[in-house]
């Protein structure tokens, strides 16, 4: 399955780029380079989307505020802040409003692989044991195990 | 006895008085600040007619000796100075004191003794011996000698002190424990012994073996025509049975010895290329076995195929994957697949195709639209070297724990049998991320036919071990194994890493991927809109305009981004690395190793680097 993936960004170039990017990846579909919010809420509406690269400065709006309109309207939709900036990229960081990966320009082919790893590593079932957590206790887990075996 | 004048005037007036000034001032207190100057003078003038007391130092030793009648007492100026203590009447003094005979003078100097220390320091490859002495020199405050002077002004002299103690004896019994046998260096040790600041010399010494350096191979002198796309000379297709280089012998090695006089076994330097398929040794001589392309490199001799192509090539035609080189005199059309082991060289432009190739790409035209991909393989180590560091990290956080679980198990008596099942346990529930990382290796690798040795051991010791059946029997002595495997597949991915790099060249793009191991350089009119990643350096003799470059050590680019101020970033990698550019517009961002910077105005001439 294809993750559908729309991109936003004020420079047209910067999303030819980006696309070309993402493209790289078999199981990357873009299906949407768009320069405004508007555009991007609107194919948000109409086309089922897994994950969205947002710049962070989209004209005179806010990348940010995007963001949050879609993680509010479209909360399994994977959320990516693409910025020049890297300081505004640090002072978002810091505040928990559920973008998923941070990406600052310019992005290689190694950032977009690392992007899908977190896709992926956030969209896989968590739940691999009923018995016993990974954030039990190493003690805890041993006496269980040692017990069970 | 009585004061001879009351005045400066008086003084500098009277000649009689000038004479015994000059025949009794004390020189020390003409050193004083100037505005005690001419009442020192005169306190310092002594009627011997009319007997003031006066103070003499000399040797060390300060001497009173009181007026006579109603002659006046001498004074002490006494600094106050951490280098000596001066006590009268068994409290410290200091400033200026009236002093008499009888009074009882201490002079406490803080003097220092000099201090030696000495060690012997082994070298890490056990072919010298250091002598290391440190000498904090010895410190003696004396009072300076003053004449007769009716007020004294004590100075402090400090005298620095060489050591005097020997250490001859020390150094003989350190030898002599210490079991050497090497070739002593007598000037160096004459030197340690008579050390009188620190100093560092070498006494002994082992000897270095002779590495022994295989044979080698010469090319001989074949012929050569100018590249047309690389713009250098370039030995001509060969024939086969044309003989290509010949062997040069090497030198034998001859073991050394260390300062313990224990053998130190010569090494192998193995300076002697592998050979390819494409080529035979027959008597010293290296012969191409096909027809095709020389490969003379610092690892390998080779001669590789090569498939030439007249016409245009497009997705009717069908993908070419070729083993050797790929020459294409036309262009490349729309949704090609282009692969090749060695070179590929297109005479034309490339249109919405990809290519990749192990080795260098040229292209004379055009790209647009195309994926160009230079030193796969390269690429891939990359990738591996990568996992097999998370993989180093975690197999570490594993080993951890087992260790933990194992010990806890082996207090209880019957839980042997459980012991080889812990680590499939462990990694399943605990380390889900190993797991997931061996499995990647293991997939990469046989994705991709590497031709790596240990990798390839690696790969099947993961499949063999731990992600099969097998996994319910893992003992430490697998985990061991894993463990050195991943560190000796990791030292020859960096081998490998090193030696193989391979470059994009072209005209100019658009709308384009290039990922090269090497360097890419663009000799047109730009590169538009595109993305390039270079494992060494960029090089765009045009314009760079919209998109990304991203290099490992440099990026040079003649006009960056555009008037109308198109987004375009250039990133380096290393600390040392820099970026130069012509022509620098607004909206462009240079960043070298994080540092960055984003321009606001047009700027020629640009050299940006982290520091």
């Amino acid at each position: 399955m294809t993750i559908k993936t729309l991109l936003i960004d004020d420079s047209e170039e910067t999303l030819i780029v980006l696309a070309i990017q993402y493209s790289a990846f078999q199981e990357v579909e873009v299906v949407g380079q768009v320069t405004s919010t508007a555009e991007a809420l609107k194919i948000l509406e109409n086309e089922p989307i897994d994950m969205i690269s947002i710049d962070l400065l989209i004209g005179n709006e806010s990348g940010t505020d995007l963001a949050k309109k879609v993680i509010s309207t479209y909360p399994d939709v994977f959320v990516v802040i693409c910025s020049m900036e890297d300081n505004d990229l640090e002072k978002i960081k810091s505040k928990p409003i559920g973008i998923e990966f941070f990406l600052t320009k310019p992005t290689s082919h190694e950032d977009i692989q690392r992007l899908l790893e977190q896709y992926h590593e956030v969209k896989k079932d968590t739940q691999h044991s009923i018995s016993y957590s990974n954030s039990d206790s190493i003690d805890n887990w041993m006496k269980q195990v040692l017990k069970d075996i | 006895m009585k004061r001879v004048f009351n005045g400066v005037k008086s003084l500098f007036q009277s000649p009689t008085v000038d004479q015994k000034i000059e025949k009794v001032s004390n020189p020390k207190t003409e050193s004083m600040d100037n505005s005690n100057v001419n009442s020192s003078l005169m306190d310092d003038v002594i009627d011997n007619h009319n007997k003031d007391g006066y103070v003499i130092v000399k040797d060390h030793q300060i001497e009173i000796f009181d007026p006579e009648g109603s002659g006046i007492y001498p004074t002490l100026v006494i600094p106050e100075d951490d280098r000596m203590s001066i006590m009268i009447d068994g409290e410290r003094s200091i400033g200026k004191v009236v002093v008499y005979h009888s009074m009882k003078i201490e002079i406490i100097p803080n003097d220092s003794e000099s201090q030696v220390e000495f060690n012997l320091i082994s070298s890490e490859n056990k072919l010298s011996l250091e002598a290391q002495v440190n000498v904090t020199p010895g410190i003696k405050n004396i009072l300076k000698d003053i004449p007769k002077s009716r007020n004294a002004v004590l100075e402090i002299e400090s005298i620095v002190e060489s050591p005097k103690q020997t250490i001859q004896i020390q150094m003989d019994e350190k030898l002599e424990k210490g079991n050497y046998d090497g070739e002593l260096d007598h000037q160096a040790i004459e030197d340690i012994i008579h050390a009188e600041s620190n100093l560092t010399r070498i006494i002994l010494r082992g000897k270095e073996p002779k590495h022994e350096i295989n044979a080698y191979y010469q090319l001989f002198d074949l012929p050569k025509t100018l590249h047309p796309l690389l713009g250098k000379m370039q030995i001509d297709t060969v024939l086969m049975g044309t003989p290509v280089a010949f062997r040069l012998k090497g030198t034998s090695g001859i073991p050394g010895k260390d300062i313990w006089g224990k053998e130190i076994p010569f090494t192998i330097l193995d300076h002697i290329q592998k050979l390819g398929e494409g080529v035979v040794e027959i008597n010293e001589k290296i012969i191409a076995r096909i027809n095709g392309r020389l490969v003379f490199k610092k690892y390998l001799i080779d001669i590789k195929p090569e498939l030439e192509v007249k016409e245009e090539v497009n997705s009717k035609t069908g993908n070419i994957e070729f083993e050797g080189d790929i020459v294409l005199h036309s262009n490349v059309l729309d949704g090609c697949n282009i692969k090749a082991h060695g070179k590929i060289s297109v005479y034309g432009n490339v249109y919405s195709s990809t290519l990749i190739a192990e080795d260098e790409i040229h292209i004379s035209g055009h790209i647009i639209g195309s994926t160009i991909l230079a030193g796969q393989t390269n690429l891939l180590y990359s990738k591996i070297k990568s996992l097999f560091q998370q993989c180093q990290s975690e197999l570490d956080k594993f080993i951890h724990e087992y260790d933990r679980v194992v010990k806890r198990a082996t207090l209880t008596r019957g839980n042997e049998q459980k012991i080889p099942m812990i680590a499939s346990l462990l990694m399943d529930q605990r380390h889900p991320e190993l797991m997931k990382i061996l499995q990647e290796i293991y997939s990469i690798s046989m994705d991709n036919s590497i031709n790596n040795t240990k990798l390839t051991e690696l790969t099947h010791l993961i499949n063999t071990k731990w992600l099969g059946i097998y996994r319910t029997n893992i003992l430490k002595v697998d985990i061991n194994n894993l463990r050195q495997s991943i560190v000796s597949s990791m030292e020859q991915t960096e081998i490998e890493l090193s030696k193989i790099t391979s470059d994009i060249r072209f005209h100019s793009a658009t709308s384009s991927e290039f990922r090269a191991s090497g360097n890419i350089i663009s000799d047109g009119t730009g590169v538009i809109n595109s993305t390039l990643d270079a494992g060494k350096t960029i090089v765009v003799r045009g314009l760079l305009r919209g998109g990304f470059a991203i290099a490992k050590q440099a990026v040079f680019v003649k006009e960056l981004g555009a008037l109308i101020g198109v987004e375009t970033s250039v990133k380096v990698h290393n600390s040392e690395g820099k970026i130069k550019i012509g022509k620098r517009h607004i909206n462009t961002l240079l960043d070298v190793n994080g540092v960055r910077n984003k321009s606001n105005i047009i700027e020629n001439n640009v050299i940006y680097k982290e520091r």
